[in-house]
């Protein structure tokens, strides 16, 4: 087993996904205007028409998007407008996938003071998203090594530390994500072959 | 002793306080409300109420954008920070522009609530109409909350009072919370009624100062290993949040 150090020096986000097709299709939707699948094409990235596909039927099936014509090609635009885009199971019900790291996120930045872990996740818990411990406490690891967030007072116990979320870490109003990624190292050069394409993990 | 011994209600959510449950409920009303009818509510009452934590229950479960005004604030920075939390990396521009771009992203979600905390502070600096342009130019339902003067104070803008439609007062925390908080930050720990009403009344119903003396009483407890205590057990202080005098 071998393990090496990345050092990214920058991202750019892929013009596709869930999010950046129903940004472009919220753009197309207001006043009352819509779009079809090669107008939503042409402002992606190349490789995604499936993707693109699957959503858009994804959505119209929830009940999220609208297709205005009969008769190909078709034209869809968002029937209740949100900023983000609504986040859906497999059975096209309403999930509360990624909720719990956006509301620990929320206390976070309203704790300046700082938190312990069973603090955030009673601040953090709604009647419908529970924070456990472990959930808490993993997002946190995460946050502490990105720097974002710091421990001002080390306990013994994982349970007894205090954290802070730091001012520069604190950047705005969405949640940092937890991606994942699988890439080619070569160890002949110690590089990175090809591009790397990181995932969100939603939990 | 690790085990659970309180009962499960309301275990790890401060779903059950009633303040939570008054913001909740105001909240609830201007996002739902019927066509026509404005969609200003308020939440006020004295600070150690817990104001602030029924907020953060509100924006959690309603996926509200959240504002916190400061002192210092001027119309430029309110205009900032709402553009911020609307996701605009670094908003700049004038003040008419900044507002003009947050009330096409505000119409982007034509339902989404926004909470302004220390909302009072707009009213003191003159900012509220602010508030007004907003509600009227995206509609969107927005739930002030502020100190117990909150009405008083946007009674002096009749424009902004007019459009009120309901109303939440943050009350003073009584047993049955006194009992919600137990069970939620003392999870071990069983606490009889008749010191939780001690409590209720030593702290004054301030949720803030019931927790403090509930980890107290909790610390008390582990010393003497007790997994259950009354006020006959109890010999140790209660947070009042007087500093202590000295004896003559």
């Amino acid at each position: 087993m071998s393990a090496v150090n990345l050092l990214v020096q920058g991202v750019r986000p892929v013009r596709a996904g869930r999010d950046y097709f129903w940004q472009k299709l919220l753009e197309a939707s207001r006043d009352g205007g819509s779009a079809t699948v090669k107008e939503l094409r042409g402002v992606c990235d190349p490789g995604h028409d499936e993707a693109l596909r699957s959503f858009l039927a994804r959505m119209y099936d929830a009940g999220h998007v609208e297709r205005l014509d009969d008769r190909p090609p078709y034209r869809f635009r968002i029937s209740s407008p949100q900023r983000d885009c609504p986040v859906i199971s497999g059975d096209g019900k309403p999930s509360l996938k990624g909720r719990a790291q956006q509301q620990m996120w929320n206390v976070m930045r309203r704790a300046r003071l700082g938190f312990t872990v069973e603090q955030l996740m009673i601040d953090a818990t709604t009647d419908d998203v529970v924070v456990g411990f472990e959930t808490a406490i993993s997002y946190l690891r995460l946050l502490v090594r990105a720097g974002v967030v710091k421990i001002t007072s080390n306990g013994r116990k994982p349970a007894d530390r205090v954290f802070v979320l730091t001012g520069s870490g604190n950047t705005g109003s969405k949640a940092p994500r937890r991606m994942r990624a699988a890439f080619m190292y070569d160890p002949n050069t110690c590089s990175v072959l090809g591009e790397v394409v990181a995932e969100e993990e939603r939990s | 002793m690790n085990q659970n011994v309180n009962p499960p209600v309301g275990f790890g959510t401060v779903a059950p306080l009633k303040n939570v449950a008054a913001a909740y409920s105001v909240a609830l009303k201007i996002i739902d409300r019927p066509a026509g009818v404005d969609g200003l509510g308020l939440f006020y009452g004295p600070s150690g109420y817990g104001k602030s934590k029924a907020s953060t229950f509100v924006q959690n479960k309603t996926s509200a954008i959240y504002l916190e005004v400061f002192d210092f604030w001027t119309k430029r920075t309110f205009c900032e920070a709402l553009l911020a939390e609307l996701g605009v990396d670094k908003p700049k521009g004038t003040i008419a522009g900044m507002m003009m771009q947050a009330l096409r992203l505000l119409q982007d979600d034509p339902n989404r609530l926004m909470i302004i905390d220390e909302a009072d502070k707009l009213v003191d600096k003159n900012m509220i109409e602010l508030v007004r342009d907003i509600y009227k130019g995206a509609r969107i339902p927005v739930l002030l909350v502020g100190e117990e003067l909150l009405p008083q104070k946007l009674a002096r803008y009749e424009r902004c009072e007019n459009r009120v439609t309901a109303y939440g007062m943050a009350n003073p925390s009584d047993i049955d919370d006194a009992r919600a908080l137990a069970a939620i930050y003392q999870r071990n720990l069983t606490v009889r009624d008749d010191l939780l009403a001690e409590i209720v009344i030593k702290t004054k119903g301030v949720a803030s100062r019931i927790v403090t003396s509930l980890a107290e009483i909790a610390q008390f407890s582990r010393a003497n290993s007790l997994t259950e205590i009354g006020l006959k057990d109890y010999t140790g202080s209660f947070f009042t949040g007087q500093a202590p005098r000295r004896a003559r």
